[in-house]
């Protein structure tokens, strides 16, 4: 009698236990992980870095339909070390701080694509403007179940209005801004 | 009449004027240079930011200048002068002096309308500040890089009748100036002074 009381206990979490708990919650490691941007201004390469930014991971290698990735990055906390770039960035016709304080991705999907490679395809938002994007990025192991992820990708800047006004033929600033993700991160509560 | 009066400007004076021609025509050669000309970004870039910063000192000092003026007046004009030349030489001080100032002027307001929004760091020591209120407007950015164009133009002009008028009272009305500009050339006798 017990063990058939056991078994309907069992059956009942299995179906209501929503199949996103499936797959783990990944922890940022703020002080291991970075953001990077680089791109070229007037023939000389500049690069800076987001300073603030989060991400809710869900991963599960193994349950890819239920893993998703959402960050969130703080345009304000763009940093190149360049007084006259960090005083730009802010302004109305580049990241326009005062309206818009996030850029934000959130994935639709994820999938597999080669052993420790995955593609995170969903849409990104700057400035209002959102485009559909795909970012591929590298998975490797660390201790104590903590992964690394690693991705490089392009955006352009004029995708999103970035120095439209300012400079719409790309004649000081590349319109190719590449972007550099180094994150560690670890499952929750370990 | 009076005893042999004092025809030379002062030191600090002079300086002023030796250093800030020599800022004028740096400035005004950049200016030109910079907008019409096709050269490396990475320079042409620089240009604009010393520029930027050239103006602020320049800025600053147009005040040092007037105020040390007023306190110090310039020496009376040499004798001789026909009357004409003294009205015209009046009006050309004053016209020099607006443009001294009005060039900065137009050229921060410029700077403080640009869509660029790029800041004004003065020689890459400290931030100079935009004219609030105006970030990013089109309208007044075109209208202060037109005047800031045809007051360059006038400047270099005035500039050129300046130094025109300095030949032609030299030439023409044996009446040589530049001793009243340099500290180390012996300052003619003035008898008998105008006003």
């Amino acid at each position: 009698m017990i063990s058939v009381i056991k078994f309907v206990i069992l059956l009942v979490a299995v179906t209501f236990v929503p199949l996103s708990a499936l797959a783990n919650n990944y922890v940022v490691d703020k002080d291991k992980s970075q953001l990077t941007f680089s791109g070229v201004h007037a023939g000389n390469d500049f690069d800076g870095v987001f300073e603030e930014w989060s991400a809710d991971i869900i991963f599960d290698a193994q349950d890819l339909e239920n893993s998703a990735i959402n960050a969130t990055i703080m345009p304000k906390s763009a940093a190149t070390g360049n007084k006259m770039y960090d005083g730009t960035l802010p302004q109305k016709d580049w990241f326009d701080v005062k309206n818009h304080s996030e850029i934000t991705f959130s994935s639709s999907e994820i999938k597999a694509t080669e052993a420790g490679l995955y593609q995170a395809i969903g849409t990104i938002n700057v400035k209002e403007i959102s485009k559909p994007f795909t970012m591929d990025f590298a998975l490797d192991s660390q201790e104590n179940g903590a992964m690394k992820a690693t991705s490089e990708f392009e955006i352009n800047r004029l995708d999103f209005d970035i120095g439209k006004k300012s400079d719409p033929k790309a004649e000081w600033v590349s319109e190719i801004i590449r972007m550099k993700l180094d994150v560690i991160a670890a499952p929750q509560g370990e | 009449m009076s005893a042999v009066s004092n025809t030379k400007y002062n030191l600090i004076a002079i300086a002023l004027h030796w250093v800030m021609a020599i800022c004028f025509f740096i400035m005004l050669g950049a200016g030109f240079a910079m907008s019409n000309l096709e050269f490396d970004p990475s320079l042409k870039f620089q240009i604009y930011q010393w520029h930027k910063s050239g103006g602020v000192l320049l800025l600053l000092a147009f005040f040092f200048r007037i105020v040390w003026r007023l306190f110090k007046p310039p020496p009376p004009l040499p004798n001789g002068l026909p009357a004409l030349d003294v009205k015209a030489a009046k009006l050309g001080h004053y016209g020099l002096y607006a443009l001294m100032i009005a060039m900065p002027l137009t050229g921060w307001l410029m700077v403080s309308a640009s869509v660029y929004g790029l800041p004004t760091i003065v020689f890459d020591l400290f931030e100079w500040p935009h004219i609030p209120g105006i970030a990013g407007n089109e309208a007044i950015e075109n209208i202060a890089n037109r005047a800031h164009f045809i007051l360059g133009i006038l400047f270099s002009l005035m500039i050129a009748a300046h130094i025109g008028a300095v030949i032609k009272h030299h030439l023409k009305d044996k009446i040589n100036l530049m001793p009243r500009m340099i500290p180390w050339r012996k300052a003619y006798k003035n008898l008998k002074e105008k006003d």
